[in-house]
Formats: structure tokens, C-alpha cells, sequence
């Protein structure tokens, strides 16, 4: 299977560079090309979201306002909102939130507050780029990072446009750019409600009239 | 199964290094951030009490923090015991314009022709079937045109049914699943270097019961890993590109 998909790869390659069409620039991770809304705002525009156990925490995160440049200090809005769900009973309805949101202090610093960090304090507030102490161990993070994600989005966009595979495994079209990120530990035993199930989503909000 | 895409993952990464990027592993910094900042309970905005965080030095985590170059370092410089953060105070509830969301990877933008209902909508929404017509559609055009080429490459498509009911279960509702009692990686949550854009575009496209195809045939298709490294440790992704 791996000779197979070796030789698979090598046939996509090809058609690649036959193909090999001009990259859209408003790519966006995981979750790229996004709707005209989103698309235009970029600090509410999610990229990807990440969520894992590591023995008894849940790590989830969340990127938004992709393809930023090197030595960028980060996209903050204190218009937006940020919500990680957690529905821990199967009815899709969200059981835990952590809500996210910005904020600058006179000196026009950014900074951010996490609420509802399953098993943390209820409140955490602190500068943007730095590691924060969210009570129990857990930790809280808000800040720029290298994009996580590595896709050929560049491939992608040529197959939707063209009908042919088009993928260069080789392509990574998101190196050399981060992204803005939240990442929150949550306490594991905080977030289930008895179940070993859970589900997880991530959201970006507005107050009306001001999206 | 999983784990098998790590092997495999392995295998396959060949001269992906690209440019720009010379990794700073960054080990972050533990004891950083152990006190300062933030207790609970407080409703209202940031708490001077306590030194409110550790001085710049000490955030490791962040490693080359842009601000650090600049200006006197964010924050933590010129505010010293007087951080003083202002918050938009408004409910959640109040925050209605819902501008994006995002479970599994991909799901939106490949499937979904009205992203901005999508974007609005919600797992339950998804759950009650709202979405369904299109990603059938979706799916159905994607194999019109993709079909031939699977077929050449040796692979074997799904017809539209079976990519359905491979792809239903993972896609909708558009939430991350994770069973904690199984090990953590894609599609059991998601760990930053999972390989997740193949393993879903295998759902989506090849009929994972045909004889040498699984969920990790198309591993490779796409660069298996990240320009950058990831680290186990908080907050487990790179610093950024400088």
C-alpha cells in the first residue's frame, strides 16, 4: 500500500506541473475560502481549530487571520467575540463555552480575557503574546504563531477549478506565514458531563450593526 | 488506524523543508507563568493585586515576541503592576452576528456552496439535516470531475451513496469528536501535525472498502508535516515566523 500510494503521489506531482495555477491570495487554512463575510473581516475569520486529550486536560485551539506576515504582531478586535463549545452529551448544543475576547489598555496595549475555561478561573486576563496562568495548572494563550496548518491550497483551488487532480505534495502553501491564535487547556474531568464523548466547535461573533 | 498515518506520515516526508523557516523549537518556558494574573471570581476588569504578570523575561512561551524588538515589549514594559486591560463587557448573548465557525477541518470549503448560512448555522442546524442537499451536490461534482483521475491513478472513487455514508458520520454535524478514552489524532480530536486534509479527502473520494484503500492512501498528497516543528509542550505551536 505504501509503493501504491508512492506512485499515487508521483502521478498527482506530475499533473501538478502541468497544471500549476496562480495561488489565490485569500486563502484561508482549513477552513479557506471562506465566505464573503468572513473573508472580509479577517480578525474574525477562523482558520483552523485543533482540539486533543493529553492526559487529564483538553488542549483546543483556534487560528484566525491567516497568511499574516513575518515579524506581525497579531490581529485583535475587541469587536469580536470568540466562543470554544464543548457538548459533552451528544444533543449538539453546547454544554461548556470558553468565550474569548480583546481588549487594549490606555497605553494601547492588547490584551485578552478567557471566561469559562472548563476547571480554570472564571476569569483570565492578561497580555496578548504571553503564556497565562488559567488556575489548576491549565494555561491560556492569545497571540500571533506560525501557522500551523501545511495544505496545497494552491493545488486545491486548480482541482476545484479545473477537474483534475492537481495536488503537489512538495507545496506547502501556508509556509512562512502564521496567523493569530487562541489555545486554552481545559481540565478534562471540568468538561465532561459523565460521558466519554465529546464535541467540539469553535465560533466568531459579532454585536448587530456592528459586523 | 490513526497511528497508522503517523507511520506513514513518516515514511513519506521527503525535502519538505521549506523556506522562511528556520524553526525555533522554542522550549517554553514552565514555570513562567505560575502566578500572576488573573484570579478568578472577579468580574470586572483585570485585578492590579498581583504583579499582574511575569516580567517579559519570562515568557518564554512566546518566544521571539514581536513586541519584545520594537517597542518596549507589549504590555508587560511600560505597564508594570498598572495592566489595565478594558473588555467589551457585553453578554454573549449580545454578540448575534455569528461571522464563522469551525469544527472539522475543510468541511465548509469543500462541500458547502452557501458558506454564509453555514457560517451562521450551528451543529444542531447541521445535525437537523439543513446542509445536507448540498454537500450531496457538492460531493456529486466533485466526482464528475475527479473520477477520471482516481481511476487512472489506479484508485477506486465511491460512488455517491457510499461516499456519503463514509463522509456523514465525520463531516456532520461540523463538530470534532473526540472519544476520551480512545488515543488522541485525527479524526479522535485533532493534534496539530494530523494529516487531516488527506485522510478527509480518502473519505470523501475513495471507496475506503476496495481492497488496499483506507482512510491514509492519499497521505502524501498534500506535505504530510508543517513547515515548522510542533512542540509537546504549551503552547504546543511554533513561535512566529520573524
Amino acid at each position: 500500500m505504501r509503493t501504491k500510494t508512492k506512485a499515487w503521489v508521483a502521478t498527482v506531482a506530475l499533473g501538478a506541473t502541468a497544471l500549476s495555477m496562480g495561488a489565490n491570495p485569500d486563502a484561508r487554512a482549513a477552513d479557506h475560502i471562506d465566505s464573503p463575510t468572513a473573508t472580509a473581516d479577517s480578525a474574525a475569520d477562523i482558520g483552523d481549530f485543533f482540539a486533543w486529550r493529553q492526559d487529564d486536560r483538553l488542549i483546543a485551539a483556534v487560528t484566525f487571520a491567516g497568511l499574516d506576515v513575518p515579524g506581525s504582531d497579531g490581529t485583535y478586535d475587541d469587536g469580536v467575540l470568540y466562543g470554544i463549545h464543548v457538548d459533552n452529551n451528544g444533543d449538539n448544543e453546547p454544554d461548556r463555552t470558553v468565550w474569548a475576547r480583546f481588549g487594549q489598555d490606555a497605553d494601547g496595549n492588547w490584551g485578552v480575557k478567557f471566561e469559562g475555561i472548563p476547571g480554570g478561573d472564571p476569569e483570565v486576563i492578561g497580555p496578548v503574546n504571553t503564556e497565562l496562568d488559567a488556575g489548576l495548572n491549565l494555561r491560556a494563550f492569545a497571540g500571533v504563531r506560525e501557522d500551523p496548518f501545511f495544505f496545497d491550497f494552491d493545488g486545491f483551488m486548480a482541482t476545484t477549478q479545473t477537474g483534475t487532480l492537481a495536488f503537489d505534495g512538495t507545496r506547502d502553501s501556508f509556509s512562512g506565514t502564521n496567523v493569530t491564535m487562541l489555545i486554552v487547556e481545559m481540565s478534562v474531568d471540568g468538561i465532561a458531563g459523565g460521558g466519554d464523548q465529546i464535541h467540539l466547535w469553535t465560533t466568531s461573533a459579532r454585536k448587530e450593526g456592528e459586523e | 488506524m490513526k497511528r497508522t498515518t503517523k507511520t506513514l506520515i513518516s515514511l513519506l516526508t521527503t525535502g519538505l523543508l521549506l523556506g522562511g523557516c528556520f524553526s525555533d523549537e522554542t522550549p517554553p518556558v514552565e514555570g513562567a507563568d505560575t502566578d500572576g494574573e488573573t484570579d478568578a471570581g472577579e468580574t470586572d476588569d483585570v485585578d492590579p493585586p498581583d504583579p499582574p504578570l511575569p516580567p517579559p523575561g519570562t515568557t518564554g512561551t512566546t518566544g521571539p515576541d514581536p513586541d519584545s524588538s520594537g517597542d518596549a515589549s507589549e504590555t508587560d514594559g511600560e505597564t508594570d503592576g498598572e495592566t489595565e486591560f478594558e473588555f467589551d463587557e457585553a453578554p454573549p448573548e449580545d454578540y448575534t452576528v455569528q461571522i464563522d465557525r469551525t469544527g472539522m477541518p475543510a468541511v465548509a470549503s469543500a462541500t458547502i456552496t452557501d458558506r454564509e448560512a453555514y457560517n451562521a448555522a450551528s451543529p444542531a442546524d447541521d445535525a437537523a439535516g439543513v446542509f445536507v442537499d448540498d454537500i450531496v451536490a457538492n460531493l456529486t461534482g466533485l466526482h464528475e470531475a475527479l473520477d477520471d483521475d482516481l481511476i487512472a491513478a489506479g484508485l477506486v472513487p465511491c460512488d455517491v451513496a457510499t461516499c456519503v455514508a463514509q463522509a456523514g458520520p465525520l463531516v456532520i454535524p461540523d463538530t470534532l469528536s473526540i472519544d476520551l478514552t480512545m488515543d488522541a489524532g485525527f479524526p479522535n480530536g485533532r493534534l496539530p501535525e494530523d494529516t487531516v486534509m488527506d485522510v478527509t479527502l480518502a473519505v470523501v473520494l475513495l471507496d475506503l472498502g476496495a481492497a488496499g484503500q483506507g482512510v491514509t492512501t492519499l497521505v502524501g498528497l498534500n506535505p504530510t508535516e508543517n513547515d515548522v516543528e510542533f512542540s509537546d509542550q504549551f503552547p504546543y505551536f511554533a513561535p512566529a515566523h520573524q
